[in-house]
């Protein structure tokens, strides 16, 4: 299993999506350092888990990754939800393209379920107003 | 030492593929082109382990005669060549080697034949689980006309025939080779004679290799009824075969 092949498959085109915005906004994955709590510049984290890695069999087993990822998009309180929406619609359209490339030979085969949200809160990580989104996903690594 | 309840994991299922049992006679030998023909429509593939022996077509057991030299009944030999339409096989002393060199057509005489067959069970690795019932026929034999005491008459019955029905869920691999593709293939084959199962209930390795003093198991010469694939984005791709014994089944639940 290669645990670090499947979260690049999913980490890569959000940062290259986040970057590449006007201005970039900045993204922050598992055990980076995120903004500090009281900030107000808008931004993004990312966290992906694995929930299931293999398929048991009566001889062996084989490798299946399954998991979540949840998106969280931070953006200005008191400022209405357009802008988080915007940033969503990013973060939204980088999986379904995920899911609507085609099949390679080698590499990681990377496919996300059902989208659940946006939610939103403006409770959470004051002052700013947050989306998310969450989803599970399936990966195998192809030989 | 105490009792322990046998594991699920400790369990697997070994195949024997679907076609893979033909017969010939001394006719059939080519010690030109080193072929052997049997049946048509077969399913021997390129690299199957087969062996041969003499049966006696009427009894099914051990027939008399001598196999075509230097075929002999001890050895493993594998299949380099099969040809559906005519029946012509070809065999290897190694895998993906040169064509044995058949320098006799052997002896054989009515009802005896030559069989050649598919040398061992092998081990199918993309079995998630598998399930197998057995079931008795029942025979109302109750004596119309009884005379009722405190108690109603009760039925009487015999036991009738036996059946049985089995079930293996079989996930899909990138692996062409695997045998379970071949399982799932089986089910449409046109002849499915030398399709087998060894349902392993306890696995056990002695040495490093299989025991089977050791393990138990439940094996059948068996038919394909069918396959059902499953595929959904949520799980792995798996297929479910269902099979049933085309004769009694031999069960080996000792270690001795």
């Amino acid at each position: 299993m290669n645990y670090q092949a499947i979260r690049a498959a999913v980490e890569n085109p959000l940062l290259t999506a986040f970057s590449a915005l006007v201005p970039p906004v900045p993204v922050y994955f598992d055990n980076i350092t995120a903004a500090p709590a009281n900030t107000t510049t808008e931004h993004v984290k990312v966290n992906v888990t694995f929930g299931l890695t293999n398929e048991p069999m009566l001889v062996g087993s084989m490798d299946n990754a399954r998991g979540a990822i949840v998106i969280r998009i931070f953006t200005e309180k008191g400022k209405g939800p357009a802008r988080n929406q915007t940033l969503i619609t990013t973060a939204v359209n980088v999986l379904e393209t995920i899911n609507n490339t085609a099949k390679p030979s080698t590499g990681v085969y990377f496919r996300v379920g059902e989208i659940n949200g946006p939610t939103f809160s403006a409770t959470e990580s004051s002052p700013l107003f947050m989306g998310r989104i969450e989803t599970s996903y399936v990966a195998t690594v192809l030989s | 030492m105490a009792t322990t309840v046998l594991s699920g994991t400790s369990g697997a299922l070994y195949y024997k593929p679907a076609g893979t049992t033909g017969s010939f006679g001394e006719a059939d030998v080519n010690t030109t082109s080193e072929t052997i023909t049997v049946q048509t429509f077969l399913n021997f593939k390129v690299g199957d382990p087969v062996k041969f022996r003499v049966v006696n077509s009427q009894t099914g057991g051990t027939g008399t005669g001598t196999l075509p030299a230097p075929l002999s009944d001890a050895t493993t030999y594998y299949v380099i060549g099969y040809t559906a339409s005519t029946g012509a096989l070809q065999v290897s002393a190694t895998a993906g080697g040169a064509a044995v060199n058949l320098s006799d057509d052997g002896t054989v005489a009515a009802p005896n034949e030559f069989e050649v067959y598919y040398a061992d069970f092998a081990v199918v690795g993309q079995v998630r689980d598998w399930s197998f019932e057995i079931s008795r026929q029942e025979i109302d034999v109750t004596t119309i006309g009884q005379t009722p005491g405190q108690y109603v008459p009760f039925r009487s019955y015999i036991s009738g025939f036996g059946d049985g029905t089995g079930t293996a869920t079989v996930y899909m691999t990138n692996e062409d080779a695997a045998l379970s593709n071949r399982m799932i293939q089986d089910v449409l084959q046109r002849q499915q004679t030398g399709a087998a199962f060894k349902l392993y209930t306890d696995r056990v390795f002695s040495g490093g290799t299989l025991s089977e003093t050791l393990s138990r198991s439940i094996s059948f010469d068996a038919v394909l009824t069918s396959a059902s694939l499953n595929i959904n984005p949520d799980d792995a791709q798996s297929v479910t075969v269902n099979f049933r014994p085309s004769g009694t089944p031999t069960f080996d639940f000792a270690q001795s």
